[in-house]
C-alpha cells in the first residue's frame, strides 16, 4: 500500500534520524578506540546539532525538509532523486580525478580511489542493467 | 507548460493548502504546478482535474511547448 504523505514524512524523518545517531556513535566509537575521546565527544555534538537544525527547521522551509528525509510527493522525490544524482556525478568526477592523479604521482593511496572507481562502475552499470528491465 | 489551476483552485474557493491535501501532495507542489515551475505526472494531472471536474487537456496547456 502507498502510505500517505504524512507516513512518507514520518518516516524520512525517522531514517534521518537513525542515520544522524548511527554516525553519532560511529564517532564516539572511533574516538574511543583510539583513545581519543573529544575527536569522539566532537562527532557526537556535530551530528546533535545537524539533528537539532533538522528538527527545528524542517517545518519552517522545504528544503529543510528535504534533507530531514520528508520527501512526501513526486516533486520533492524528483528534487531529492536530482539531487543525488548530482552528487554521485560529483562524487564520480573526483574519484577519477584521485585516481588518475595517484596513478600519476604513484602515491600509495591511489589503491582507495580505483576501489572507489571499480564499486561507482560496477553498481552504475548494475543499475542501469536492473532498472532498464523494471521501466 | 501552461495550465488553468490557479483559477480553478480560486473558483472553487480552495486554498493551496486545501487543495494540496486533496490531492495528497504538499503546499510547495501545488504553488509549483501553479506557476508552472514543474509539470505534473500523469497520474497526478488526472486526480487535478477530477478534483474540478474537467479534463486533464482542459487544465494543461501545452501549446506553447
Amino acid at each position: 500500500m502507498t502510505p500517505t504523505p504524512e507516513q512518507a514524512r514520518r518516516r524520512g524523518f525517522l531514517a534521518v534520524t537513525v542515520v544522524c545517531v548511527l554516525a553519532a556513535l560511529a564517532f564516539l566509537g572511533i574516538g574511543l578506540y583510539r583513545g581519543q575521546l573529544l575527536l569522539g565527544l566532537s562527532g557526537v555534538v556535530v551530528m546533535a546539532l545537524y539533528g537539532v537544525f533538522l528538527a527545528v527547521g524542517r517545518r519552517r522551509g522545504e528544503a529543510i525538509s528535504l534533507l530531514a528525509g520528508e520527501a512526501a510527493d513526486e516533486r520533492q522525490r524528483e528534487i531529492t532523486n536530482r539531487a543525488l544524482s548530482l552528487t554521485a556525478q560529483v562524487l564520480i568526477a573526483a574519484i577519477v580525478a584521485g585516481a588518475l592523479t595517484g596513478m600519476a604521482v604513484d602515491a600509495v593511496w591511489t589503491w582507495a580511489f580505483t576501489g572507489l572507481a571499480a564499486v561507482s562502475a560496477v553498481t552504475f552499470t548494475t543499475a542501469i542493467a536492473v532498472l532498464s528491465r523494471r521501466s | 507548460m501552461r495550465n488553468h489551476v490557479r483559477e480553478l483552485r480560486t473558483g472553487a474557493g480552495l486554498s493551496q493548502a486545501q487543495l494540496g491535501e486533496r490531492l495528497g501532495v504538499s503546499r510547495q507542489t501545488v504553488i509549483a504546478i501553479e506557476t508552472g515551475r514543474y509539470d505534473p505526472s500523469l497520474k497526478l494531472a488526472l486526480r487535478l482535474a477530477r478534483q474540478f471536474g474537467r479534463r486533464v487537456e482542459e487544465v494543461f496547456d501545452d501549446t506553447d511547448a
